[in-house]
């Protein structure tokens, strides 16, 4: 029988290579979690509340780099796993006693 | 979740931030919806287009499909007198003289992107109407024109004749204290 632990699986997915990201400077990082993150949970980004002093404009290329090799990927890679577990089909279990 | 123009929305933030630090951000919190939006990203173009220069005048011709927006600003007005004062001062015509030779070059560098824009640059050293100097933008339907990139083009070339004004006045004030400083003459003025 097949059982799936949701802990060590998110864990898991979490410390894959694949899954990883790379190093980023104090600017990107603001950027990543201050308005990447955000959108990406479908929260809204408002420019009124956006530091312009804490990011230079080349960090709005890394994360437009960032974006487009690994958090892209990355999404639609979560999306497919999601996916893939939400259509295993449903193992019967059968009692030992009956 | 995939994030929906985020492409489109870096663009955005990246010309709020140029704006910021050339000191005008005044031109993001009247042009631009505060919400960080892909849907908003065309009209927050549009209004900075019209609004990056203090003169705008824009008009669609359906006939001809095009659009066409004439800017104008004190830099460029103030540029092109100073480089006529420089063209004077070395006996250069308008056509050849160099500093308005570099602004269309310069106008050239970020304008040249897209066979459905095409720009003007009128330049008048010796001005009859305010705002007589100006750019004129013309952007064909015929296909896509990235107005992100426009946006960003005329920002780029605000800063560049801000710039180049202040440039120009360097050179010509230079020249007149060299004037006034002949070696074996007399200073003439302070």
């Amino acid at each position: 029988m097949v059982t799936v632990s949701v802990k060590q699986l998110v864990s898991a997915i979490e410390e894959a290579d694949a899954f990883k990201l790379p190093d980023m400077n104090r600017g990107t990082r603001y950027l990543y979690e201050r308005i990447y993150g955000r959108l990406s949970e479908g929260r809204d980004v408002r420019l009124s509340e956006v530091d312009f002093g804490s990011f230079e404009a080349d960090d709005i290329d890394s994360i437009r780099e960032l974006y487009s090799e690994t958090l892209e990927g990355n999404v639609r890679r979560a999306d497919s796993l999601a996916h893939i577990l939400q259509n295993i089909p449903p193992h019967t279990a059968v009692s030992a006693f009956v | 979740m995939v994030i929906d123009g985020f492409d489109e929305i870096l663009n955005t933030l990246y010309i709020a931030k140029r704006l910021y630090d050339m000191g005008r951000y005044e031109v993001v919190e009247a042009n631009f919806f505060d919400i960080v939006d892909y849907d908003v990203y065309y009209e927050n173009m549009y209004g900075l287009i019209e609004n990056i220069f203090e003169n705008c005048y824009g008009q669609y011709y359906e006939k001809h499909g095009m659009e066409i927006h004439v800017l104008s600003d004190p830099v460029i007005v103030d540029f092109c007198v100073l480089a006529g004062e420089y063209g004077k001062a070395h006996k250069i015509p308008d056509e050849q003289n160099p500093y308005i030779q570099e602004a269309r070059q310069e106008i050239g560098r970020h304008l040249n992107f897209s066979y459905c824009l095409d720009w003007r640059f009128m330049v008048h050293t010796e001005p009859k109407r305010p705002f007589h100097s100006r750019i004129g933008v013309f952007i064909y339907q015929d296909d896509y024109v990235d107005l992100g990139w426009l946006a960003y083009g005329l920002v780029e070339i605000y800063e560049w004749f801000s710039d180049a004004c202040m440039r120009l006045r360097d050179i010509l004030q230079k020249k007149k204290a060299d004037v006034v400083k002949l070696p074996g003459e007399e200073v003439m003025a302070a």
